[in-house]
């Protein structure tokens, strides 16, 4: 029974300090890189010439502030959060729910004086003030001469509404970590994959054994030759290679197949195809020497038999063309598909050959996180309407009124002045 | 003219107007012996900046062909916008002098830092990468800007508590046992100052104010902090929809959070006993900082998704 009060004592406090102790601790997490590898810390946070005079790179991997969200203290924090969370929804809000909607008569003038706004009034005529408080949205109440009058009591369920759609949010993703998975495959174009490339999943999940072929990858650009949208041309294929279902994805626009999402992600070109003077066709590599924002390819076709001389060709887009280099790094020009070169040696550039990155997802929380959210947005908003409750009292000719509100007090006192000017 | 040269010619028209307002509201609040027509021009001309503003964005969305909101020199007018709509709706509610004379200096701050700082590379509008070729950039991110609009708003009121009560614990309970009516207290405040026989009134008036900007604080905030929390939600359903993760602890996301944890302990801290008046009103006013940190300091200081990486 003691520990039963001192959790509902401790309970808003308590849940305050670990609101601002998640928050605080969050910020570390912005601060300091995340999920890198140990290499980028001992070079960014070394030992002898510490960040702001104490962060190295061992205290950082030792408190596992190299991934702050997936620790076991932060975890604990969480859970700490939603059991405050929890037990304060049912110990303290669904009581008062049960309160507020029985009618909370006052019966004698003494207990007007408690109230925020009360006032004795002898010019206004009962009826008149009834009608007054009718015309203001309110629900009324009679028992002989007193009355009750509220409005807004919905702002006063939303708040429960908040707290348990957040944690319809927290089990969702406990779901979603346990049962999902997330996994990257690169494609080259016209090519199958199966989901192999795991970057996540939980401890019961099942990796489905699907396949899926890439028909077909282009690339859109605007006027100003900057990259417009991402396009592949995907097939889902059932056991025997047959296909089951097709769709074009973009970015923003995933393709579905039984609760599976493939996302359009990521490119990348891996070779040119050549074909030279007798018509036999060789495939040079390309290699990306750019990141991952800025990417450029480069590959080098030797123009003699024993490799001493050749040409560079540079290429960063899906356009259709490579620019041509020579040794010393001097432009030669461009290069269409289709296209051919007669130098030393000739040939005709065939296809740049594409692959598309793609992101496979699955996560069945999703239905339960996405009705969370529906239902905290709708409660966030509609806690913002203030529960105003007004009592009278007629006794011989005085009537005594006032009136209390949970939120908007400076707007309620201007309501009840207008409600008892003469 | 084209629109790049007209749309720069009318936000420094903005900027000025603004000063012009700026100066205004604070010379009616200093010499309060003046009636209130001289600041209906401060009103009125921060009316017209408003009314401005939103052209310039109006045709910048023309012009461009998706919703004005994709850089940051957009951003930085949207949200000037919203600040100068929500102040002028809370200042013809709440009839106190006090809500321009605090966020008109902000919204010039704003401008300011987006007219004369950005360089014209950034203010020009470009296409849009594949990512934000999406309706949800239209919710997102208004929803985010409408939210610091508002939280920003509230947090100054916030920050003026502390100021005005100078840093001391206040009992806002003793104006309830008063029977001083409440209409226009800015006035009722200003002038038992000025004419007060007694410094008792003038404190009462004074606890007055501060429960008056305790409650509109209070208010505004309430009302940000659903805006916030759509913004978030829906910048991860966004980000489900994109790349098959709702939320994926990037800088700007975690910051989002913590904003919105500081301001939900700011309206939980009104209930908790003994921490009424001065301690809700630090909370409030660290939101303040907390919101720049997340709506700008991420970006430049930050790597992720939102960095524009000029420090990185």
């Amino acid at each position: 029974m003691k520990q039963r009060i001192f959790k509902i004592i401790a309970d808003l406090r308590f849940a305050i300090i670990i609101l601002l102790l998640i928050a605080s601790v969050s910020v570390i997490g912005t601060i300091i890189e995340q999920d890198q590898s140990i290499e980028t810390y001992k070079l960014n946070y070394p030992i002898v010439n510490p960040v702001f005079g104490f962060l190295s790179w061992d205290r950082i991997l030792l408190f596992g502030f190299d991934h702050v969200y997936k620790t076991w203290w932060f975890i604990t924090l969480i859970i700490l959060f939603g059991s405050s969370l929890l037990t304060c929804t049912i110990l303290q809000q669904v009581p008062v729910l049960k309160v507020s909607r029985r009618c909370q008569f006052l019966r004698t003038p003494k207990q007007f004086q408690r109230l925020k706004s009360s006032s004795q009034l002898k010019k206004l005529k009962f009826t008149n003030l009834l009608a007054r408080i009718k015309n203001t949205d309110y629900s009324l109440f009679h028992q002989k001469q007193t009355i009750y009058a509220y409005k807004g009591l919905s702002g006063r369920m939303a708040p429960i509404i908040v707290h348990l759609s957040m944690i319809l949010i927290l089990i969702g993703t406990i779901i979603g970590s346990l049962n999902g998975f997330k996994a990257q495959e690169i494609i080259p174009k016209t090519e199958t994959f199966h989901i192999q490339n795991i970057l996540s999943n939980g401890q019961i999940t099942q990796i489905p054994k699907v396949a899926g072929r890439i028909n077909d990858f282009w690339i859109t650009y605007t006027k100003q030759t900057t990259i417009n949208q991402f396009y592949s041309d995907l097939s889902i294929l059932n056991v025997d290679g047959n296909e089951i279902d097709r769709k074009t994805i973009y970015v923003n626009s995933p393709a579905k197949y039984n609760g599976i999402f493939f996302y359009q992600t990521d490119w990348n070109l891996i070779g040119l195809r050549i074909k030279n003077s007798s018509s036999t066709f060789s495939q040079y590599p390309l290699i990306n020497f750019g990141n991952s924002s800025n990417k450029i390819w480069i590959t080098w076709i030797p123009t003699t038999i024993n490799l001493d001389t050749g040409l560079v060709l540079l290429i960063d887009n899906l356009q259709g063309y490579c620019s041509l280099y020579n040794e010393l790094g001097e432009f030669l020009g461009n290069l269409e598909v289709n296209e051919s070169i007669n130098t030393n040696v000739s040939f005709t550039l065939v296809d740049i050959l594409s692959s598309t990155g793609l992101q496979i997802k699955r996560d069945p929380g999703i239905p339960l996180i996405y009705s969370g959210f529906l239902f905290l947005m709708l409660s966030t908003l509609i806690s913002y309407i203030t529960y105003s409750q007004i009592w009278l009292i007629q006794e011989n000719d005085k009537i005594f009124i006032g009136g209390t509100t949970t939120r908007a007090t400076f707007d309620f006192e201007i309501e009840f002045l207008k409600l008892i000017k003469i | 003219m084209d629109w790049d040269t007209l749309q720069n010619f009318a936000s420094n028209i903005v900027f000025s107007i603004l000063l012009f307002a700026m100066i205004i509201y604070w010379i009616s609040l200093s010499f309060f012996k003046l009636n209130t027509n001289i600041v209906q021009i401060g009103r009125i001309s921060s009316l017209f900046a408003n009314g401005l503003l939103f052209l310039i964005l109006a045709s910048r969305w023309i012009v461009a062909g998706y919703f004005p909101l994709s850089n940051l020199y957009e951003s930085l007018l949207f949200l000037t916008w919203t600040l100068l709509t929500i102040y002028l709706y809370v200042e013809t509610k709440t009839r106190s002098k006090l809500m321009g004379a605090v966020l008109i200096p902000v919204a010039l701050l704003i401008t300011g830092f987006a007219n004369l700082t950005l360089s014209p590379e950034m203010q020009k509008a470009s296409p849009l990468v594949p990512a934000l070729q999406s309706n949800w950039l239209m919710m997102h991110v208004s929803m985010m800007m409408l939210s610091y609009a508002t939280l920003i708003m509230g947090s100054l009121l916030s920050i003026l508590f502390l100021v005005i009560s100078k840093y001391q614990d206040v009992d806002l309970q003793v104006v309830d046992k008063s029977s001083v009516p409440l209409y226009n207290v800015m006035l009722d405040y200003y002038e038992t100052k000025f004419f007060a026989q007694a410094d008792e009134i003038s404190e009462l008036g004074k606890l007055k104010l501060l429960q008056s900007l305790d409650n509109w604080s209070y208010r505004i905030i309430g009302l940000g902090f659903p805006f916030l929390t759509i913004g978030i939600i829906a910048g991860g359903v966004w980000a489900n929809e994109a790349w098959g993760s709702y939320w994926s602890w990037d800088p700007k996301e975690t910051w989002a959070l913590i904003t919105w944890i500081v301001f939900a302990t700011y309206l939980h801290a009104r209930i908790t006993k003994g921490w009424e008046g001065k301690r809700t009103a630090i909370l409030g006013g660290l939101g303040f900082f907390v919101i720049w940190i997340c709506y700008l300091g991420v970006n430049f200081l930050g790597k992720g998704l939102h960095s524009y990486g000029w420090l990185s």
